[in-house]
């Protein structure tokens, strides 16, 4: 910490400094005399302020070091004691006259009244005259001036210095401003409620600024403990009432308040102020001096740069010492003025004399501690030894008890046996188990009993107990018999269990609701471990293989699936495991009964609940039907393909080796006629001509006929069924009974055409495979649906087999059936004939739309 | 000759075989008005209404709407128009219904030059008229006459 570096250094400076001018003068004025200029001091106020002297010191230190001989004039506006503008007008005027015909050389300014009166007036009164200022207002901030000025600027630190006064009572819960109730004072108050705004939220901050100095006197005496109070000046209070001089107030107001008071002007230190981060102003005076020096050297005004911030962290080591506040806690360079030399400056030697005596008493004293020293530790050693066993005794997590097997009393227990059992350890000792109802079940204690005395020590036992409260408990003991003062005790340690057991229990308990599930679910389920292999498979993987659990373990499962599957299977399986990954796969297993089945597996990797990975679960379902029908299914697009050319080749032949070859014929014979130029029978040979073409069109409408119902279009459904029966029963002379009831007229046409191909597919297979020669077609509808049933009373055949081979016959009554959302039920029994049914809902519509063939 | 004498009956030919006209107009042209030709189900069913013809004969395969349907919508909408269906099928059950709505003719048009206009006179005269079917197809309403 600096020690007023500059205040006491000056003083030596200003002694030699004294001593010589005594004897300069002669010699100077001898040699050479000194250029004369002039410098013009406007002050504020008078010298009776503080601030004033304190800032005219500074300006004087700067000056003395002039090259020149300097003529000082100080002028006064006396602003507080004349503020009538009146007054001050006629105090202007009356300077520049003074000064009209003695121009000075630099002015200086020394507060914000003449800095004012210059700006307004220098260009006219003092034209060219360089200004140097001071203090340039009441607040902080930077005034707008033209190139004749520079200075100082005045600099205040409410926020640092409340943050040096926290730093000093940190206990601090209030912070009180103190202020006047003056022009001046109320401008600097705005400049420090605005600097103090950030400590609102976590202070109580309040303003005494506007009350009679009575009334703040009463008020400071009063201020709640942990208070600080910062006193920002006051010229003026409430009731007018002026303090001309400054140091009237701030003794008024240290006196009264009980709470340490800080400031932001160095004037007020050593009048019972604690201190603060201060405005310098004897070393602002300084500068403005410098600064005035420098523009009488010739340098202009706005090549020297404005001076800010000259703040010092200041305390009074008095006011300190009144609020025991610390030196060490004061901010880091801080100056401390007027500190009293200590204890150590004044008695220095005595300390020394004292401390020789002392230190050879103390040589002697030290050689028998030693000796005492060394039995001490020993002593010590021994107590922490036996400290160290009672606190594992006592605070160990596992219960503890010492008791006799004697009278089974219990010698010692700890803590945590106490908590167990829910008594305390004062209730416990000296009682037996028997005694706390301790034991749940006795048979158990006798067990306990003599398997110590028989052994000398129990291992692990599971024992039942009850607590106090009735709680019972499973604690896992162990015990050793011991000889406690000649007797055989137990010592035996406890841990609780019950949640353990409770745990295991419960994991127990749901690992066999697992194994029931997966047992009884129609999958079959394998689960792997860390290390790919299997750890279990369920009942029906059991089941479905014949193997029996250790068999399909590890990688045994593996055996079953087929040579041809086996390394690809394994590859998907090792891979997605690596990955942690989902899979899917279809392998072919063997059955119980030797038939590879396909099997479609999926598993999934699984995680504790910790999310580690334990390893995967899969299940696995038997999907050789359904790969045979998608076979099957992929097959019939090419059976669809094959049926169309055959119907194409069979149009075909029709065609060209019947029509066509009719055709031909008539034309030859036509042409025979033509060549013959013959009339006879020419009539007879037309009309058989005619005859052949009508037959060759019947065929011909035939043909189209087959290929597509145009009867069915024109007449509706129940005709042209009818008309079909009896086409059928015709060509091939069997009986068919035709029934219809109810059949709407104007079917939507794809429901039409679906019964219709229905009923030609099943009753041309009917005629062609059943081996009888009686049918029933049965035809009946709502406006909500169309049935239709035909039926044989022929051998049957196997509906399964029919399906799997090349006919397309049943796969495309099905595929009709199911385009228009119907459904077909095919039933067939060795030698009892087949059944065709056949229901296809109908669309909603308009019942008054529908007219039935029964009506038409 | 009598035929020269009376009014001259107004027919409407629906058909979707345009070859046919040219038979028509060399059969009808004599003794009745063509009052138009149509070549689909709709068209017939306009003109039907918008004509009202004293004959209208229909083929039974047309696109849109086919004959029976026509007849059916023309007799639902009150049209008087005696309407003869002249067609290639040969089936009886086309023939039964056609009677069935009302037909007042069925000419197979392998036997249109010697039966359409017995067909058409029948129909004026209140009679119906059914072409002779082949040997082959047996029917029921032969010889309606």
């Amino acid at each position: 910490m600096a020690k007023n570096p500059k205040m006491p250094r000056a003083w030596p400076h200003f002694a030699i400094a004294s001593v010589l001018f005594c004897f300069l003068p002669c010699r100077v004025g001898e040699a050479q005399p000194k250029p004369v200029r002039r410098v013009l001091i406007f002050n504020e106020v008078g010298t009776a302020y503080p601030g004033i002297n304190l800032m005219d010191q500074g300006i004087r230190s700067a000056l003395h070091t002039s090259p020149y001989k300097l003529e000082v004039y100080r002028e006064y506006m006396d602003t507080l004691l004349f503020p009538d503008p009146a007054d001050q007008q006629r105090f202007r005027d009356s300077y520049i006259r003074k000064y009209q015909n003695r121009q000075p050389d630099v002015i200086i300014t020394v507060g914000p009244s003449p800095l004012k009166f210059m700006l307004e007036t220098h260009r006219s009164a003092f034209p060219g005259v360089p200004i140097a200022f001071c203090l340039p207002n009441w607040g902080p901030g930077t005034p707008v001036l033209d190139s004749d000025f520079s200075g100082v600027e005045n600099a205040f630190a409410p926020f640092e210095t409340i943050e040096a006064a926290l730093r000093l009572q940190p206990s601090t819960k209030h912070i009180v401003v103190v202020g006047g109730a003056g022009t001046h004072d109320k401008l600097l108050e705005e400049g420090v409620r605005d600097r103090l705004r950030p400590y609102e939220r976590n202070f109580d901050l309040s303003y005494l600024t506007n009350l009679t100095m009575p009334d703040l006197v009463e008020t400071l005496k009063r201020l709640p403990n942990h208070t600080v109070v910062l006193f920002t000046g006051m010229a003026q209070d409430a009731a007018g009432t002026k303090f001309v001089s400054g140091e009237e107030a701030i003794e008024k107001v240290v006196a009264a308040a009980n709470a340490p008071v800080f400031g932001m002007n160095d004037i007020n230190l050593g009048h019972g102020e604690v201190g603060g981060k201060v405005s310098y102003i004897r070393e602002q005076g300084r500068i403005a001096g410098d600064i005035a020096l420098r523009m009488l050297n010739g340098e202009r005004p706005q090549d020297i740069r404005r001076v800010r911030d000259i703040t010092a962290y200041m305390f009074d080591s008095r006011a300190l010492q009144r609020w025991g506040f610390k030196e060490s806690d004061l901010p880091p360079g801080s100056i401390v003025l007027n500190r009293q030399p200590g204890f150590w400056e004044l008695y220095r030697e005595y300390v020394f004399i004292g401390i020789s005596v002392l230190l050879a008493q103390t040589v002697a004293i030290v050689a028998l501690l030693r000796q005492r020293a060394q039995r001490r530790r020993t002593q010590t050693a021994l107590l922490r030894s036996e400290e160290k066993f009672a606190k594992a005794f006592h605070q160990s997590p596992l219960a503890f008890t010492l008791a006799s097997l004697v009278d089974y009393r219990f010698l010692e227990v700890n803590d945590t046996f106490a908590r167990y059992a829910g008594w305390t350890r004062d209730e416990v000792l000296g009682r037996t188990p028997l005694q706390l109802n301790l034991w749940v079940d006795t048979n158990q204690r006798t067990t306990f009993i003599e398997q110590l005395r028989a052994e000398g020590a129990v291992r692990n036992m599971e024992l039942l107990f009850r607590s106090k409260g009735g709680r019972v408990w499973t604690g896992l003991v162990s015990s050793e018999l011991i000889e406690v003062s000649g007797e055989p005790a137990a010592l035996s340690l406890i841990a609780d269990i019950t949640e353990a057991k409770r745990a295991e229990e419960a994991r127990r308990e749901s690992e066999g609701r697992f194994r029931l599930v997966a047992n009884t679910a129609p999958v079959m389920i394998w689960m792997a471990g860390l290390n790919k292999l299997c750890t279990y498979v369920n009942q029906p993987w059991l089941e479905f293989t014949g193997r029996s659990f250790d068999q399909e373990l590890g990688n045994g499962w593996a055996e079953g699936i087929h040579s041809e599957d086996r390394e690809n299977c394994l590859k998907t399986y090792f891979e997605a495991f690596d990955r942690r990954e989902r899979f899917e796969e279809q392998y072919r297993l063997r059955r119980h009964d030797g038939e590879y089945r396909w099997i479609f597996d999926i598993g999934v990797p699984r995680f504790e609940p910790n999310g580690s990975f334990a390893g995967y679960i899969g299940s696995c379902i038997d999907v050789t039907e359904r790969k045979e029908a998608e076979e099957a299914l992929s097959s019939v697009g090419r059976r669809l393909i094959q049926a169309q050319e055959v119907e194409r080749s069979r149009i075909g032949r029709e065609l060209h080796d019947d029509i066509n070859q009719r055709l031909a014929l008539l034309t030859v014979d036509m042409d025979r006629l033509d060549q013959s130029g013959s009339t006879n029978g020419f009539h007879d040979v037309l009309q058989e001509f005619k005859d052949r073409v009508m037959e060759i069109a019947k065929d011909v409408q035939t043909l189209s006929h087959q290929l597509h119902s145009s009867k069915l279009e024109y007449l509706g459904l129940a005709v042209a069924a009818k008309g079909f029966c009896r086409e059928i029963s015709e060509m091939h002379n069997v009986r068919i009974d035709f029934t219809q009831k109810g059949v709407p007229r104007n079917l939507p046409q794809e429901v039409a055409l679906c019964v219709f191909r229905v009923l030609q597919e099943g009753l041309q297979n009917a005629v062609k495979y059943s081996g009888t020669d009686h049918f029933e077609v049965d035809l009946s509808g709502t406006s909500a649906d169309i049935k239709l049933r035909v039926r044989d009373f022929g051998r049957g055949f196997s509906v399964d087999d029919a399906v799997g081979t090349e006919g397309l016959g049943l796969v495309s009554m099905r595929e009709r059936v199911s385009l228009v959302k119907g459904e077909i039920v095919i039933e067939s029994k060795s030698m009892s004939g087949t059944e065709i049914t056949v229901n296809v809902p109908l669309p909603v519509a308009d019942p008054a739309s529908q007219v039935t063939s029964g009506a038409a | 000759m009598e035929r020269n004498t009376r009014h001259c009956p107004r027919i409407l030919w629906a058909d979707d075989f345009p070859e046919i006209f040219a038979h028509a107009e060399r059969l009808l042209l004599n003794d009745y008005e063509i009052a138009g030709f149509a070549r689909d189900g709709e068209e017939a069913l306009n003109l039907g209404l918008t004509l009202s013809p004293d004959i209208l004969l229909l083929d039974l395969s047309m696109p849109i709407l086919g004959g029976l349907e026509v007849a059916t919508r023309l007799k639902e909408l009150g049209c008087r128009s005696k309407i003869i269906f002249v067609t290639v099928q040969d089936d009886p059950d086309c023939v039964e219904t056609a009677f069935s709505l009302g037909a007042s003719g069925y000419v197979l048009k392998s036997r249109i030059g010697t039966d359409l206009l017995p067909a058409i006179d029948a129909a004026l005269a209140g009679f119906t008229f059914t072409s002779p079917f082949p040997a082959h197809v047996r029917t029921t309403s032969q010889e309606r006459r």
